[in-house]
C-alpha cells in the first residue's frame, strides 16, 4: 500500500513540476519550425537572408477597387501616413516627388557615382567624345527632355549614372502611381525595419498598413480594397492558421475520442481516467520540449494530436483486457499484457528517437516530445493508474466486439493470399510513379495557401521584384572593403551583361562607391582653369557654347573638393534601404549581396557566372540561387528524413529481434508493418500526392504504432477475444486522432495525417491476418 | 526618357510663366476641334517625313535631325531618326522599342512617363480621339480648321513635358513642337503625308 501510495505522490509531484514548466514555456507559432537548421556558411547566409534579408521585410501592398484616381489618391495618401512612422524604412508606390528625390541625389552626386569618370573623360578628346554624345542623345526621340541640364550635364554623366543601373524594368504607373499589369490596382512597395522572422513586429506592421488604409479611404469617400503579400504577410497569416488549427483539431480530436470511449466503456468514471495517461503524457512531453528547446513550436503541439492516439492505447489495452479494478490491480494483467505493451512501448521509443537528430527543429521537437510522452504515458498506465481506479470501476465487456471481429477475420484469413497480390500491385504502382513521387520544393512545406501564393507572384511580377533568386555575396572584413569587392566583381558582371549571359545586376557599390573609389574619381576631375581651357578647345566645330558652360565648371570643382558620398548622403531617398539590403553585417563581417537579373531570353547559366569569377582571383565571391539553395537544402534533408526512418526501422528491428530472440518471430511482427507502409505509399501515389519529408515521418510512425496491434498478434494473449477488443478500440482512437490531422489545411500536419490514419488501420488489419493463427486460437506465448 | 532635375526655384519660375502663357491663349476646345478630330479619325495610317530642331540653353544653334515619323491606327506609332545618329522609338500599344547605338530595349511605355505624355498626345491626336486627349491635356485651340494650332498641356502634374503644340491644315499635321523645362523644346517639320 505504501509503495501504491509512493507512486501516485511521485507522479502528483512530477505533473505538479511539468504543470509549472508548462505554464512558463516559451511558444512560437513562427515559420521556423519549418526552416531546416543550416550546418555550412553559405546555407546559414540562406537561411539568414529568409529569416532576416531585405526580401523577408518587404510587404507589398495593393488597393484595389474605386477609380484609377481614387486609388492613386489612396496610395499617395497612405506613402505619407506610412513614411511616418518609424516602423517602416522606406515607402515606395511610384510617385514623381520620390523620383524626383532620388533623381536629385544621384545628379547632385553624379561625378562620384558615375562610373565613366576617369581622368581620360576630361582630356580635351575625352570631352569633345563625351559632350559629342551627349548632343546626339538630345537629337533623338524624346531627348528633348534631358536638354535643360544640358549645361550642368554637358558630358552626359547623368546618362552614365543611369546606365550602370541597367534597364530597368520599372513598374508601370497610371495617375502618378505605380499599378499592376492590368492597372487594376495601385502597389505600394513596404520595407519594415523589423526582420520578417519577427512576426509580432510583422503583425503590427500590417495592422498600422490596414489602420492607414482605412483613413485614407474615409478621407477619400471611394470603395477601394486592400491586398497585401509578402513574407511578413504569410508568416503572420501561418501562425494564426497554424494556432487556430492547432486548437480545432485537438478539440476536435478529443471530443471524437471522447465519444468512442465513452461508447466503448459506458463507464464516467473509465473515460475521466482514460485522460489520465494522455494528459500526463502530453504535460511530459511540453515540459520536456521546453526543456531542452527553450522554445515549444506552435506545430508541435498540432503534432501532439499524434501523441493522444498512442498514449490513449495504454489505458484502453489495460481498461478492456482487465475490466474490472480488482483484476488491474492484480498482477494478471501486469504479468500477461503489460510486457506486450512495455514492448511495444519501447520500438514507438525507438521510432520517435530516430528524428531527434533531424535538422528540422519541428521534427526534433515532435520526436522528443512524443518519446518522452509516449513513455510518460505507458509508465503512468502501469505505475498510477491501477491505483486510482475506484473499487467499483468496471468497463463494459467488449468480448462481443472482439468474438464479432474474429469470426470477420477468420473469413478474411482465406483470401490472405490476396496480400501478395497487394504487395505486388503496390510495388508495381510505386515502380511506375518513381519519377513523381518525392516533392523536392522546400515550398512543399509551406503554410502559405496557394491562392496567396498566385497573388505573391502576380504583384512581384508587376513590380519586377524576384522572391528569390540569383546572388553573389562577397564577404569581407569591414564595410569599404565589401564595397572595394562589389566593385571589383562588376567587372566580369559587366562582362557577363556585354555578353548577354546576364541582363543586368544590382549592387551596393552603386549608391554607394567605396570611399577610395570615389577618391579616385575626384582626382580624375580637373580643376576649373584647366577644364576651362579644355573646353574651348573642345568645342570647336560644335554647337555648344563654352561661355555657357560655367554651371558645369562649377559643378566638377564642387565635386573635386566635396566630401564622399556616406550613407547619410542617400538618407531619403529609396537607395537608403536598398543599400541596406545589399550591404549588411554579419557578425564581425560585412557582406555585399548582389542580385543577379535573368537575360531576356531565358534563366541565367550560374555555371557560367562561377566560371566568370573563377577567372578573376582578385573577388572571393560566392554564386548562390536563393530559390535552388533552399530546394537544395530541403531536398538534403528528405535524404535525411529517410535515413532517418530507415534507422528508426532498423532500432525497432533490433529491439524486436533482442527481445523475441528469432529471426522468423521479428519477421511475423515486422512484415504487416512492411507491407502497410507499401500499401499507403502506392494509395498515395495513385491519388497524385507527391511524397514528402513529412509522409516519411508518417511512415516511421506507422510502424511505431503498428508494431504494438503486430505483437499482440505475435505474442498471443491469456484473452484473445479482448484482447482483439481492446486492439480494435485503440486502433480506432488511433485512426481518429490522424484523421482529424489528416483535415488539416497546414500542409505538414495533413501530410502527417494522411498518411498515418490509412497505415495504423492496415497495419492492424494486415497483423491481424498474417498473425500465426487465427486471433484467439493461440495460447500465451 | 531620362532628365536632369531642375532646382525648384526654376521649377516654380517655369510654372508661373506657363500659367501665365496659357492664360491669354487657352480657349475651351468646341466644335472646330471636334471637327478636326473626326478628320484625323478617318485617315487610318500615313507617314511623314520630318525634320527636327532641338533647342536648349547653352546651344549656339539647335541640334538638326531629320527622319520618319509614321503612325497606323489604333495604336502603332514609329519614329524613326535617320540622320545625324540612327535611333527608333517604336510603340504598339503599350509595348516600347527603343533602339540605339546597337542595343535594343523592349519596355513598358506606361513605365515612362514622360515618353507616355509625348506618346499619348501624338497618338491620340493622330487617331482623332478627342475624348482622350481631354482625359490627359487640358487643350487650347486657335485658328480655324484649314489653319489650325492645338496646345496641350499635361493634367498630370509634375510631367517633365511641359507642353506640346501641334499645328497643320486640315487632316495634314505639319508642325509638333515638344517643350520641356527652361526654354528646351524640339520642333518638328513634317512633309505632306504620303501613302504607307
Amino acid at each position: 500500500m505504501n509503495r501504491r501510495a509512493a507512486a501516485v505522490g511521485i507522479w502528483a509531484a512530477l505533473a505538479g513540476i511539468a504543470a509549472v514548466l508548462v505554464a512558463r514555456a516559451r511558444y512560437s507559432a513562427d515559420l521556423s519550425a519549418f526552416l531546416p537548421r543550416a550546418p555550412s556558411a553559405r546555407q546559414r547566409l540562406l537561411v539568414e537572408q529568409l529569416r532576416n534579408g531585405i526580401a523577408s521585410r518587404l510587404l507589398i501592398v495593393a488597393i484595389g477597387g474605386a477609380t484609377p484616381e481614387a486609388r492613386a489618391e489612396i496610395s499617395t495618401d497612405l506613402a505619407r501616413t506610412l513614411r511616418a512612422e518609424r516602423r517602416f524604412s522606406a515607402v515606395q508606390n511610384g510617385s514623381a516627388a520620390a523620383e524626383r528625390r532620388d533623381g536629385a541625389f544621384l545628379f547632385a552626386h553624379r561625378y562620384l557615382l558615375s562610373p565613366e569618370v576617369t581622368a581620360q573623360r576630361f582630356t580635351t578628346a575625352g570631352l569633345r567624345a563625351s559632350i559629342g554624345r551627349t548632343l546626339g542623345l538630345l537629337a533623338a526621340p524624346g531627348g528633348v527632355l534631358a536638354a535643360p541640364s544640358l549645361t550642368h550635364d554637358p558630358t552626359g554623366e547623368m546618362f552614365a549614372v543611369l546606365g550602370a543601373f541597367g534597364p530597368r524594368h520599372a513598374p508601370r504607373r497610371t495617375a502618378g502611381v505605380w499599378v499592376s499589369r492590368s492597372g487594376r490596382e495601385a502597389l505600394l512597395l513596404v520595407r519594415t525595419r523589423s526582420p520578417g522572422s519577427d512576426t509580432d513586429a510583422q503583425a503590427r506592421a500590417i495592422a498600422a498598413i490596414r489602420a492607414a488604409f482605412r483613413e485614407a479611404v474615409a478621407r477619400t469617400h471611394a470603395r477601394a480594397t486592400l491586398q497585401m503579400s509578402g513574407p511578413g504577410v504569410f508568416a503572420v497569416a501561418a501562425r494564426a492558421r497554424i494556432t487556430r488549427e492547432v486548437i480545432r483539431l485537438s478539440l476536435l480530436s478529443g471530443a471524437l475520442l471522447l465519444v468512442l470511449l465513452a461508447l466503448a466503456y459506458r463507464s464516467l468514471a473509465a473515460l475521466v481516467l482514460a485522460l489520465v495517461p494522455v494528459a500526463s503524457g502530453a504535460l511530459a512531453g511540453v515540459a520536456a520540449v521546453a526543456l531542452r528547446f527553450g522554445v515549444v513550436q506552435g506545430v508541435t503541439l498540432g503534432f501532439g494530436v499524434t501523441l493522444i492516439g498512442e498514449a490513449v492505447d495504454y489505458s484502453i489495452y489495460l481498461f478492456v483486457q482487465s475490466r474490472t479494478a480488482g483484476a488491474a490491480g492484480d498482477s494478471e494483467w501486469q504479468r500477461s499484457a503489460w510486457p506486450t505493451v512495455r514492448l511495444g512501448m519501447f520500438t514507438s521509443v525507438c521510432g520517435f528517437a530516430a528524428l531527434l537528430p533531424s535538422a528540422f527543429p519541428g521534427l526534433a521537437q515532435l520526436g522528443w516530445y512524443s518519446l518522452t510522452g509516449v513513455l510518460a504515458a505507458g509508465l503512468v498506465t502501469r505505475f498510477v493508474l491501477p491505483q486510482l481506479l475506484p473499487v467499483s470501476f468496471t468497463v463494459r465487456d467488449l468480448r462481443p466486439l472482439g468474438a464479432w471481429t474474429a469470426r470477420r477475420l477468420g473469413q478474411l484469413r482465406a483470401a490472405r493470399l490476396v496480400l501478395v497480390l497487394v504487395a505486388v500491385g503496390a510495388a508495381v504502382v510505386l515502380y511506375g510513379h518513381r519519377e513523381s513521387l518525392w516533392n523536392r520544393q522546400l515550398a512543399a512545406l509551406s503554410p502559405v495557401p496557394r491562392a496567396a501564393q498566385r497573388l505573391d507572384a502576380r504583384l512581384r511580377a508587376a513590380l519586377g521584384t524576384p522572391a528569390g533568386g540569383d546572388l553573389v555575396v562577397l564577404s569581407a572584413a569591414t564595410r569599404q572593403a565589401a564595397l572595394e569587392a562589389a566593385e571589383r566583381a562588376a567587372v566580369p558582371l559587366h562582362a557577363l551583361v556585354a555578353h548577354g549571359a546576364l541582363g543586368g545586376f544590382q549592387s551596393p557599390a552603386q549608391f554607394l562607391p567605396s570611399r577610395a573609389l570615389q577618391r579616385r574619381r575626384q582626382q580624375a576631375l580637373p580643376s576649373a582653369a584647366v577644364l576651362r581651357r579644355r573646353l574651348t578647345r573642345a568645342l570647336r566645330g560644335l554647337p555648344l557654347d563654352p561661355a555657357q558652360l560655367a554651371p558645369f565648371v562649377a559643378a566638377v570643382e564642387r565635386a573635386r573638393q566635396a566630401a564622399p558620398v556616406d550613407r547619410a548622403a542617400l538618407a531619403g531617398t529609396s537607395f537608403a534601404a536598398a543599400l541596406d539590403g545589399l550591404l549588411v553585417r554579419n557578425g564581425t563581417h560585412w557582406d555585399a549581396l548582389l542580385p543577379l537579373e535573368a537575360p531576356a531570353d531565358g534563366p541565367i547559366d550560374l555555371a557560367r557566372v562561377r566560371a566568370a569569377f573563377g577567372a578573376s582571383p582578385a573577388v572571393h565571391a560566392t554564386v548562390m540561387d536563393l530559390k535552388h539553395e533552399a530546394n537544395r537544402l530541403y531536398a538534403t534533408y528528405l535524404g535525411e528524413a529517410v535515413h532517418l526512418a530507415l534507422a528508426g526501422l532498423a532500432a525497432v528491428v533490433v529491439l524486436l529481434w533482442a527481445v523475441l530472440r528469432s529471426a522468423l518471430r521479428t519477421l511475423r511482427v515486422v512484415l504487416p508493418l512492411a507491407l502497410a507502409v507499401l500499401t499507403v505509399a502506392a494509395a498515395l501515389a495513385l491519388f497524385g500526392v507527391h511524397l514528402t519529408l513529412l509522409h516519411v515521418i508518417g511512415m516511421l510512425l506507422i510502424v511505431a504504432i503498428g508494431s504494438n496491434y503486430a505483437l499482440f498478434f505475435e505474442r498471443g494473449s491469456a484473452q484473445p477475444t479482448l484482447t482483439l477488443a481492446s486492439l480494435l478500440l485503440a486502433n480506432a482512437a488511433t485512426v481518429l486522432a490522424f484523421g482529424v490531422l489528416a483535415c488539416s489545411t497546414v500542409p505538414v500536419l495533413r501530410d502527417l495525417g494522411q498518411t498515418v490514419a490509412p497505415g495504423a488501420a492496415l497495419a492492424l488489419l494486415y497483423a491481424a491476418l498474417l498473425a500465426p493463427a487465427a486471433p484467439g486460437g493461440r495460447a500465451p506465448g | 526618357m531620362t532628365s536632369g532635375p531642375i532646382g525648384k526655384g526654376t521649377r516654380a519660375a517655369l510654372a508661373a510663366l506657363v500659367l501665365l502663357l496659357g492664360a491669354g491663349a487657352a480657349r475651351a476646345a468646341g466644335a472646330p476641334f471636334t471637327q478636326l478630330m473626326a478628320l484625323l479619325a478617318a485617315r487610318r495610317s500615313g507617314t511623314v517625313t520630318f525634320v527636327a530642331r532641338t533647342y536648349a540653353a547653352g546651344l549656339t544653334r539647335p541640334l538638326v535631325s531629320s527622319g520618319v515619323l509614321a503612325f497606323r491606327a489604333p495604336d502603332h506609332l514609329e519614329q524613326r531618326t535617320l540622320k545625324p545618329v540612327p535611333s527608333e522609338l517604336i510603340l504598339d500599344g503599350e509595348h516600347m522599342t527603343v533602339r540605339r547605338g546597337g542595343e535594343t530595349h523592349h519596355l513598358n511605355l506606361r513605365a515612362y512617363p514622360d515618353i507616355a505624355v509625348y506618346v499619348d498626345a501624338l497618338r491620340e491626336t493622330l487617331g482623332g480621339h478627342g475624348k482622350a486627349l481631354r482625359r490627359l491635356f487640358a487643350i487650347g485651340w486657335h485658328g480655324t480648321l484649314a489653319a489650325w494650332r492645338l496646345t496641350l498641356r499635361p493634367i498630370q502634374a509634375d510631367a517633365h513635358v511641359r507642353e506640346i503644340r501641334l499645328a497643320g491644315a486640315g487632316a495634314n499635321i505639319q508642325r509638333i513642337e515638344i517643350r520641356a523645362a527652361q526654354g528646351a523644346r524640339t520642333v518638328l517639320h513634317l512633309s505632306a503625308p504620303t501613302a504607307p
